[in-house]
């Protein structure tokens, strides 16, 4: 249980703003420092083998791009990626071609994710065949076994995704990601798109797969609930970075990072007479094209003090397996 | 009107209906069949009331705001029913008339911002354009009522930003610019369809506020249209929970959270993950909502109802007040 299965160390993806030669040349000309999207800045996590890490963070928090770096989807600037040992961040495609099969992901919008023009036994048979698990009518077979796995019926195979509802659809994207037998999956927003009703069945899904074929998730989402739902530990993101993580019981119960604290008591309580005691944020997440210097919340913070303003927040170890970047807990720690 | 006694906050009768719809029927006539998004609604809003109405999507709450603005895109009708807005039905003002009541009396905070806003005009522009129209004021008043709009709903450096084009402005910015459009005029309702639905937790909080504030502020009346039950328990004074066109259940939002009498609304309750608690596994409805153009015969949500008896698969209920102030359609409580 306890045994690594990834782990991420000082993980940096930029995007460069402007590309093209013209862009280049005139950058050489006129001396302009190129612009970059900072989306991770110097991420560090790990997975447990059999875990859910559940990944919260607003939109634009580089939640979705440190999902995609971490099974290469997207090469990351600078950084390692160790997937059961090995460091696949450097890998070349056709050597990444076997770790392809067992990290898989399930997307946020299964209405763009599926190909509109292959049926789903075809979709399901394809990925067997191309990972070399099995052939023909065998894979066939085998597709529809994970059709039936994932909730849909056996007859669902000749159907094109347009045929499906949006609940479906989502299981479809499970089925796909499940069918490889991989040991581990990202899922990237898998239940926003969804109804509440709907979400529930899907959430039960993916726990209920989890234990059946002993999967490893990092499940990215904005929503708190389901995130503490479905969650063994919890990383938050703020800007390109990790600013809390621990266990799901820790964050939620004491958390400690400012933001995270916010993030928690802003959420919207199902319960008419619930007490309310929330922190307003001021501002609005600063642009990741020039994110602030030293802590990067410390615009919005309400604790801010001087040496926020310029000396980045190391992350440092709070309680058991309970880490935070902020400056509020590393004087302690100093003393 | 009568009081009911036993209903302790019985604002049902205390305050003078500022709108009312009833039996509102809104078809799409699709080559396919009709499609019944908006079957036969009734709800009442008081003055300085908000009514929450929640449901899955597709099942009706944002063609019944569009009924209400007489914004219906083709090929939908409103085919029956009566909106009485203070005392006056608006289904039957024409089109000139019309243009009076929207953006005046009534508006509305669209979901999506970004698709709400001309991308061509500035902001400024487009706020002012309002209060030229509806107040009559010149252009100069007009673009400085908007700047003290914009203060009023928190944009920092707001005579700046008239000049800022909607593509400029963050996505919690533009929704601050809706809602100062929305009540550039005061009006005397506010429809608000999932007005923090595209925004961050952290900004839904801000705008959530906001909105909190103003209504205390211009004590306007609030339709707020929404899935997210959170919302409802934290900004609404009554519930209007819809499946499938039509109001399954009616009441005040304390006892909508405390009591929820229809299997939908008990099974929509049980099935958010919270923050609060947390359960191996969730309750979920069973299936999915039903295909507009195949409803189901009977009550509706019987296919999905864990409660299902024979009456409910031939006999439709009908929305009945099962304790004071609390309207239920379900052959449970017959």
């Amino acid at each position: 249980m306890s045994e690594m299965l990834i782990q991420v160390k000082n993980l940096v993806k930029h995007f460069p703003v402007e590309k093209g030669i013209i862009f280049y040349l005139s950058s050489k000309i006129f001396k302009r420092e190129e612009q970059v999207v900072h989306a991770v800045c110097d991420v560090s996590l790990d997975i447990k083998k059999g875990e859910t890490l559940g990944l919260v963070g607003e939109s634009g928090s580089g939640k979705s791009t440190l999902g995609k770096c971490i099974i290469r989807l997207i090469d990351p600037t600078s950084g390692k990626i160790i997937f059961d040992g090995t460091d696949i961040s450097l890998l070349k495609r056709n050597e990444l071609r076997k770790y392809r099969r067992k990290m898989q992901m399930i997307f946020q919008d299964p209405f763009s994710s599926l190909n509109p023009r292959i049926s789903v036994g075809n979709m399901l048979k394809r990925m067997l065949e191309l990972h070399e698990i099995c052939e023909g009518k065998e894979a066939l077979n085998r597709a529809k076994e994970i059709l039936e796995m994932v909730g849909l019926s056996r007859e669902h195979t000749n159907r094109y995704p347009h045929q499906f509802s949006g609940g479906q659809k989502q299981r479809i994207a499970i089925a796909r990601a499940i069918a490889v037998n991989p040991d581990f999956i990202v899922a990237d927003e898998p239940v926003s798109s969804l109804d509440v009703s709907i979400q529930a069945q899907i959430l039960n899904l993916l726990m209920e797969l989890k234990e059946r074929f002993n999967l490893t998730y990092l499940f990215i989402s904005h929503d708190l609930g389901v995130i503490k739902h479905i969650s063994d530990r919890v990383a938050v993101m703020y800007l390109g970075k990790v600013v809390e993580r621990g266990s799901t019981e820790d964050i939620f119960s004491n958390p400690s990072h400012p933001y995270t604290q916010a993030l928690i008591s802003s959420l919207p309580i199902p319960d008419p007479e619930a007490k309310r005691d929330r922190i307003i944020l001021k501002g609005e997440v600063p642009s990741s094209l020039k994110p602030p210097e030293g802590c990067r919340f410390h615009p919005r913070c309400p604790y801010m003090m001087e040496r926020c303003k310029k000396i980045e927040p190391k992350m440092i170890e709070v309680s058991k397996d309970h880490y935070v970047a902020c400056h509020l807990y590393y004087e302690e720690n100093e003393n | 009107m009568e009081v009911h006694p036993a209903g302790s906050d019985s604002f049902f009768y205390e305050k003078r209906n500022l709108l009312r719809i009833e039996n509102l029927r809104t078809y799409f006539f699709l080559e396919k069949g009709t499609v019944k998004a908006v079957d036969g609604v009734n709800v009442e809003i008081g003055e300085g009331e908000t009514l929450g109405l929640v449901g899955e999507s597709g099942c009706g709450k944002s063609v019944t705001a569009l009924s209400l603005m007489r914004l219906v895109p083709y090929p939908g009708k409103i085919i029956d029913g009566s909106i009485l807005f203070d005392g006056q039905d608006i289904l039957k003002l024409n089109d000139e008339e019309m243009r009076k009541v929207r953006g005046k009396k009534i508006s509305m905070i669209f979901q999506d911002p970004t698709a709400a806003l001309n991308p061509v005009y500035k902001v400024g522009e487009q706020i002012a354009e309002i209060l030229q129209l509806h107040e009559k004021l010149s252009k100069a008043e007009a673009l400085k009522r908007a700047k003290e709009m914009l203060d009023l709903v928190g944009i920092p450096s707001a005579q700046d930003r008239l000049e800022d084009y909607p593509h400029q402005l963050s996505g919690g910015m533009r929704q601050r610019v809706m809602i100062a459009m929305a009540l550039a005029c005061n009006p005397k309702m506010l429809i608000a369809d999932e007005p923090t639905t595209n925004l961050d937790v952290t900004i839904q909080a801000q705008i959530l506020e906001l909105m909190k504030e103003l209504r205390s502020k211009f004590s306007s009346s609030i339709m707020l249209i929404t899935h997210h039950l959170g919302l409802v328990a934290e900004m609404c004074d009554k519930v209007a929970v819809m499946y499938s066109g039509e109001i399954v259940e009616y009441t005040d939002t304390k006892t909508l959270f405390k009591a929820p009498k229809h299997p939908y609304t008990q099974g929509l309750l049980k099935c958010i993950p919270t923050v609060t608690g947390r359960l191996q596994s969730l309750f979920y409805i069973k299936g999915s909502i039903p295909d507009p153009f195949n409803l189901p015969s009977g009550c509706r949500f019987h296919p999905r109802c864990p409660y299902a008896f024979d009456r409910c698969k031939t006999e439709k209920p009908e929305l009945k007040e099962v304790a004071p102030n609390h309207k239920v359609s379900c052959h449970l409580y017959d």
